[in-house]
């Protein structure tokens, strides 16, 4: 179930929310508890395994922070099995398809690879990392009730796709939380806008990218190459920056909260501001628990740039199994290590150069990342840059002008949002009557649109 | 240990257990499905998000990955005849979004289309279309207004959710209002390309089964004057009767190089029929 479908909106959040409400406060946390548990199990229905991990993985983290607290002694060994467990459990699920895919090209080697990923590992397994090494830290107290713990690794807006959130950013609204009416509107509010910008923004120009992956990069126009690169880069920014802001709402109609995941990247003059600003929650796990703990800056340049190089190769193999993922990461490492030490100053002192160099970069990096198939991905830059396999003659040379006819009204308002125009209007007019106007033509214009989409047979209309 | 923390242990054992129970239903099921491979590894990424971000769609694609793609379709070693180019700009193609991926990339010079997303024969008298160069026109107009010597027919994967019967009932009368406005006009009803097997088995109404039986409904209508029927799947087929995957980003729709070849075929299959019946 994910926070874009009728099911979650329909059912699980009426249902939920009623309970959750009418319950007394000390009860709350056990009823989210359940909630998420719940929720979670709809997405793992088929794979219950993932449950059972889930749940080891919460029982683990749990003991190991009690034990390290109660045997000071023998705390790194306890902290080395926990990490040891997750990164275990992270690397085989996520690399097990892709590892064996790669093996099975050599000769006489035939594995049998069709691991399933477990839903939100990748965000669970991070944060019960953090907590381990923070208390191994001693910078938080072991959590010593089994249910707080529970509902910090499982609540379920942040359950799938974070935010990710740390145990002491959390653990006074988890011990007491307040609910006002004011939170509870607002929440949905923010909520409702997450949802449009993911149904009805990132949606249709994700369909954009997709058609152009259909008709075959080798085929397409330089033009429509570009057009294709920017609807993926602002289709994974809408998607995702609503995505957390869903969560966001729902944390704060939960009395959370959660941290701000996005701060307008795609204004941003450098490719190091940039990765400040987008998913600034994996951002700050990554500086917090493996850049410092390798030496940050602090030993000098050579050390920096392997430590950088560490970090930004780790977080291309976070995010997903692929050759492009490593080289996306190799990619931001080399421009964030440049800006580090020489480019940076030019850019501050270059705006209109800063800002051609992001709107450039933006797209081409996020190519790298959407396209899995490295010869694919060659294809794509050679339609990209045509001068790199000149000769080339396209089948439909106004290809790009039959998409844009298409799109274009979604290229403009997905470029709008990306701004802070629209959200300082927003601003303004947030205690105004016309704001629930909007919400709800936003709510009823998804749920027309996830309706299309899931249950309408008319949907076969589409070929 | 806290007693509530005892009670929150046990109804994780309970959890657990119950998801071993399952597991071990899932195990007992899973060996009776193991004729139905590629319905099983298919089978699971429906509710799963969609981009890089959520790394669990990463289950999608290991399950496309582990789909073993069909070799292309042997070819057939047929005797190669030249047939003499034939002029297409008396042809008009009426289809769905298949067919405007023909007239997007299929290079079929001077060719007309009558073609839209959705297209099919339960909307076409309804549903108008930009034919170029008459402008936006409803099929009535464009067959009373102009004349075309050669009409193709592509429709049927939008009606898949239908009952084909009904679907063949509506698609003969289109055919029959065709030759009725269009009568010295030879009639090419073409069968629907089949979907990838992967796409077949996926539950959905849009499956290879319909399709031949869509198919297999039309190519009756051969019978009539001046009606002939094409089947190109053999072209695009892998050796288990679905659309190569190669030749596919969707399952459905053709990549573009590969409507070069469809449109190609149609105007050989076309010169063959035109010298074969001495038209």
């Amino acid at each position: 179930m994910v926070f874009s479908s009728l099911q979650f909106i329909f059912i699980f959040v009426p249902v939920f929310f009623c309970i959750y409400y009418l319950v007394p406060g000390k009860v709350k946390n056990l009823i989210l508890l359940m909630g998420s548990l719940a929720f979670y199990l709809t997405g793992a229905l088929k794979n219950p395994e993932h449950l059972v991990l889930l749940l080891l993985s919460i029982l683990l983290d749990f003991m190991l922070g009690l034990l390290m607290e109660s045997r000071p002694k023998h705390k790194k060994a306890f902290l080395s099995i926990g990490i040891i467990f997750h990164l275990i459990c992270l690397c085989f699920f996520k690399y097990f398809n892709f590892i064996a895919g790669e093996l099975n090209r050599l000769p006489g080697v035939d594995i049998t690879a069709n691991i399933v990923l477990p839903l939100g590992i990748s965000f669970y397994t991070f944060q019960g990392i953090s907590y381990i090494i923070d208390v191994y830290r001693g910078k938080i107290e072991a959590e010593d009730s089994l249910l707080k713990f529970s509902v910090y690794i499982s609540m379920f807006e942040q359950l799938i796709a974070g935010p990710i959130v740390t145990y002491d950013r959390i653990k006074p609204e988890l011990d007491e939380r307040t609910i006002s009416k004011q939170d509870v509107k607002e929440g949905i509010g923010v909520f409702i806008f997450g949802l449009g910008l993911k149904v009805l923004l990132a949606n249709p120009l994700g369909k954009m990218f997709t058609q152009t992956q259909n008709i075959g990069f080798e085929s397409i126009t330089t033009p429509l190459a570009w057009m294709a690169a920017i609807a993926f880069s602002l289709q994974l920014y809408l998607d995702f920056f609503g995505y957390s802001l869903m969560a966001q709402g729902l944390g704060k109609m939960l009395g959370f909260n959660i941290p701000q995941n996005f701060n307008f990247p795609y204004i941003s003059r450098s490719m190091t501001e940039f990765w400040r600003r987008w998913h600034i929650t994996l951002g700050s796990w990554f500086r917090e628990y493996l850049y410092i703990p390798l030496g940050g800056n602090r030993k000098g340049t050579a050390c920096t740039i392997r430590n950088l190089l560490i970090v930004w190769l780790f977080t291309g193999a976070w995010h997903g199994a692929g050759y492009n993922f490593l080289l996306w990461g190799l990619i931001l490492f080399v421009l964030i290590a440049a800006e580090k030490f020489f480019l940076g100053g030019f850019l501050d002192r270059h705006k209109v150069f800063s800002r051609v160099y992001m709107l450039l970069l933006i797209p081409l990096t996020w190519s790298v990342f959407a396209i899995t198939d490295i010869r694919q991905l060659g294809i794509f830059f050679t339609r990209l840059f045509p001068f790199l396999k000149p000769g080339f003659v396209p089948l439909f040379p106004g290809d790009y002008l039959k998409y844009l006819g298409m799109y274009y009204p979604f290229f403009i308002i997905g470029i709008l949002f990306s701004t802070k125009l629209p959200f300082n209007i927003l601003k303004r007019i947030k205690n105004k009557y016309i704001i629930r106007l909007i919400l709800l033509a936003i709510l009823l214009g998804s749920v027309y649109c996830m309706y299309r989409g899931f249950d309408d047979p008319f949907l076969y209309f589409r070929f | 240990m806290k007693k509530s923390n005892l009670i929150i242990i046990l109804c994780f054992v309970l959890i657990i257990a119950a998801a071993a129970s399952a597991m071990l239903f899932k195990g007992g099921k899973a060996d009776s499905a193991e004729n139905n491979i590629n319905t099983v590894a298919y089978a699971d990424s429906e509710d799963v998000p969609t981009l890089g971000y959520e790394t669990e769609s990463e289950e999608a694609s290991a399950n496309k990955t582990a789909l073993v793609e069909s070799a292309p379709a042997e070819e057939k070693v047929e005797e190669v005849k030249e047939y003499k180019t034939i002029p297409m700009d008396d042809a008009l193609f009426i289809g769905d979004s298949r067919t405007v991926g023909l007239d997007d990339y299929g290079q079929i010079e001077g060719a007309h289309f009558f073609s839209d997303v959705g297209m099919s024969v339960y909307n076409i008298f309804e549903k108008g279309a930009k034919v170029s160069p008459y402008g936006y026109v409803t099929l009535k107009d464009l067959l009373t207004d102009h004349q075309f010597n050669k009409i193709y027919v592509m429709l049927g994967i939008n009606e898949a959710g239908y009952e084909i019967d009904k679907t063949i009932e509506k698609y003969e009368q289109l055919v029959d209002f065709i030759i009725e406005k269009e009568p010295d006009a030879k009639v090419f009803v073409m069968a629907n390309l089949h979907v990838t097997n992967a796409k077949s088995s996926d539950g959905g109404y849009i499956n290879n089964k319909t399709l031949n039986q869509i198919n297999e409904g039309i190519s009756a209508f051969a019978e009539k004057d001046n009606v002939f029927f094409l089947d190109a799947n053999k072209v695009f087929d892998d050796n288990n009767k679905g659309l190569a995957l190669s030749k596919t980003g969707d399952g459905v729709h053709l990549y573009a190089k590969y409507y070069v070849e469809w449109g190609k075929w149609i105007v050989d299959q076309t010169a063959k029929i035109w010298e074969e019946n001495e038209f």
